[in-house]
């Protein structure tokens, strides 16, 4: 990557909450996506994914790292100096029911901020959002409609048209197939993959889903209450998974003719938040946790692979 | 998340708005049609004293002590009462709403400050505050809605608050901070129309509440003496009460019937926004 990155972001933090009930949901993230890259980001529910696409477009309030979007530090810009970068950067979100405002046309949901924004007069508005509900598989006439007329797939491309609408260089898409019908995901993921390939845009693919985010990125983060524990180029990280929690992940999904004996399926659920062990996180779930694994946080490094891995004992 | 036509429809059902709503309607057709039915000043003494109800065709409902007409009194008391109702409402929700779409919408210290201070003013009874006004900047109707209007908007303030502070999180409202809105186009246009369901039936309390919060002004005689008021014929009706009770009665009727006619329709307005609530 001799480019400078598209979105970076360094040491990132994130806290909910003050005092002793405060719990830290994005704990020092290091990552990176260049123009046109789809960086996946997968993790179980609650470790902090969405938040951090979240801190990412400042839609929640950053408490440590920096945040740099096409070389400007974003992180304390005041939001009166964010908002002609805005526009560059958009979300699609995870529930398409909460998505859209319940008392607006889909034509205002995709068009309100072509002219409040980019200042577009109304004819001009509404002829492109009737080729961006063309491009993602709605009708024209689907403009004057409200949102609750239409099924979760329909408003999921709803959404996306609204994040397209401003021409963005960089996508957050926040699980934006997991509360789909099975039936719908895949047409809803290649409409996706497509208008990447036709922009060239780059994007945050969050999922808890190994299968979707393969079918996608270009390169996969792995998260963990709220630190990435190993990051890769998606083949090669699907293909030789190094951290046990991203054996177990990979483990996980079925696949026909796949064996990793040393993967052994972890049980439980993540810790709180709130108790994360001293040393490594992973530690109380981990096959392979040693003593030394409780006195220090193995850091994010480059392992022999060329691959980033925070793990004492792969 | 109602078609057009559902509302109306469910909010009719339930008998008890209906008959509210009916109630209410005779109410403001009296209010707006003051003038027709009882063309003179309601407030000039015609007739004898304390004549008694039906005892003369041309005063249906009788005298009270001055000798003046109470039917012409409770008609125009009517267009006081509503009067100063919806303009009292309308002034504390719409401080209100200002005061709790802010502490909602931008939180920290802009919150704490107003809902600090809504607090304060929460504390000390309303009628307290209300007589201590008028009594500082005279008995002037004007004064007196404004009075009204400026102590009861701090329970909308902390319901709008409440419905700010959850919808702000929304992802609707969050993808229009994304695309780059302003803060006041995303209270107003994103906001506000799905946090004013609530709003809309505290309305019709607060309406009935400064009806009620006149009538208790004009008991005390600090409401406004040149116009015709039931509170204020219950107040003077007092000092008949043995003899001509009816001088105080008809006018607390015709109180607790828009009272509990604005309660009905509140009531019957919050059962058909809140469809869900009301099974449980």
């Amino acid at each position: 990557m001799a480019e400078a990155p598209l979105v970076e972001a360094a040491g990132l933090a994130v806290r909910y909450g003050v005092g002793a009930d405060a719990v830290t949901a994005v704990a020092g993230v290091d990552l990176a996506i260049a123009r046109g890259e789809v960086l996946g980001l997968v993790g179980e529910s609650g470790c902090g994914k969405s938040t951090l696409g979240r801190a990412i477009l400042r839609l929640v309030p950053v408490h440590g790292g920096r945040v740099r979007f096409d070389g400007t530090d974003i992180t304390d810009l005041p939001e009166r100096a964010l908002r002609p970068l805005r526009p560059r950067m958009q979300i699609v979100f995870q529930d398409p029911f909460a998505a859209l405002n319940p008392r607006k046309t889909v034509g205002q949901a995709v068009g309100d901020p072509l002219h409040a924004v980019l200042g577009l007069d109304r004819t001009m508005a509404e002829m492109k959002v009737a080729a961006l509900l063309a491009r993602v598989g709605l009708l024209p006439e689907h403009a004057e409609r409200l949102p609750h007329e239409f099924s979760g797939g329909q408003r999921q491309r709803i959404g996306i048209a609204r994040a397209l609408a401003l021409d963005p260089d960089f996508i957050v898409c926040d699980e934006p197939v997991s509360a789909l019908d099975v039936s719908v995901r895949a047409q809803v993921l290649n409409l996706l993959a497509d208008i990447r390939a036709e922009r060239g845009l780059a994007m945050l693919f969050i999922s808890h889903d190994l299968s979707v985010v393969e079918h996608i990125a270009d390169r996969v983060a792995v998260m963990y209450l709220g630190r990435i524990v190993e990051s890769g180029p998606a083949r090669d990280l699907f293909a030789g998974p190094r951290h046990p929690y991203t054996r177990a992940l990979v483990a996980s999904v079925p696949r026909i003719g796949a064996t990793d004996d040393t993967a052994v399926p972890i049980e439980g659920d993540p810790p709180s938040p709130r108790s994360v062990p001293a040393g490594c996180r992973f530690r109380s779930r981990c096959p392979r946790a040693l003593p030394c694994c409780a006195a220090a946080e193995p850091p994010l490094a480059v392992d022999g692979a060329g691959r980033l891995l925070a793990c004492f004992n792969p | 998340m109602n078609g057009g036509a559902a509302l109306p429809r469910r909010f009719l059902r339930n008998r008890a708005a209906a008959l509210g709503s009916l109630v209410l309607l005779a109410v403001v057709a009296v209010a707006l049609l003051a003038d027709v039915i009882a063309p003179r000043d309601p407030l000039r003494m015609v007739a004898r004293p304390e004549l008694w109800p039906f005892t003369d065709p041309r005063f249906p409902l009788g005298t009270d002590a001055l000798g003046r007409d109470i039917m012409a009194i409770i008609v125009h008391g009517a267009r006081t009462a509503i009067g100063i109702g919806v303009l009292a409402a309308a002034i504390s929700t719409t401080v209100g709403i200002a005061v709790g779409a802010a502490a909602g919408y931008f939180r920290g210290w802009i919150d704490d400050l107003l809902m600090r201070f809504t607090e304060v003013l929460q504390t000390i009874p309303n009628l307290v505050i209300v007589l201590a006004l008028v009594a500082v900047v005279g008995p002037d109707i004007v004064y007196v809605v404004l009075a009204i209007g400026l102590v009861s908007w701090t329970s909308v303030a902390r319901m709008v608050r409440g419905e700010f502070l959850a919808l702000r999180e929304r992802e609707f409202v969050l993808a229009c901070r994304a695309a780059g809105m302003g803060d006041l186009r995303i209270m107003l246009r994103e906001i506000l129309p799905n946090a004013l369901p609530p709003v809309i039936v505290y309305a019709s309390f607060l309406v009935s509440a400064a009806i009620l919060f006149e009538a208790a002004l004009a008991f005390l005689g600090l409401s406004d003496p040149s116009i015709a008021s039931w509170g204020r014929l219950i107040g003077e009706g007092r000092q008949t009460l043995r003899t001509s009770w009816f001088i105080a009665a008809i006018p607390g009727v015709a109180i607790v019937l828009t009272v509990l006619a604005l309660n009905l329709v509140g009531d019957g307005l919050n059962d058909a926004l809140n469809p869900r609530l009301r099974d449980q």
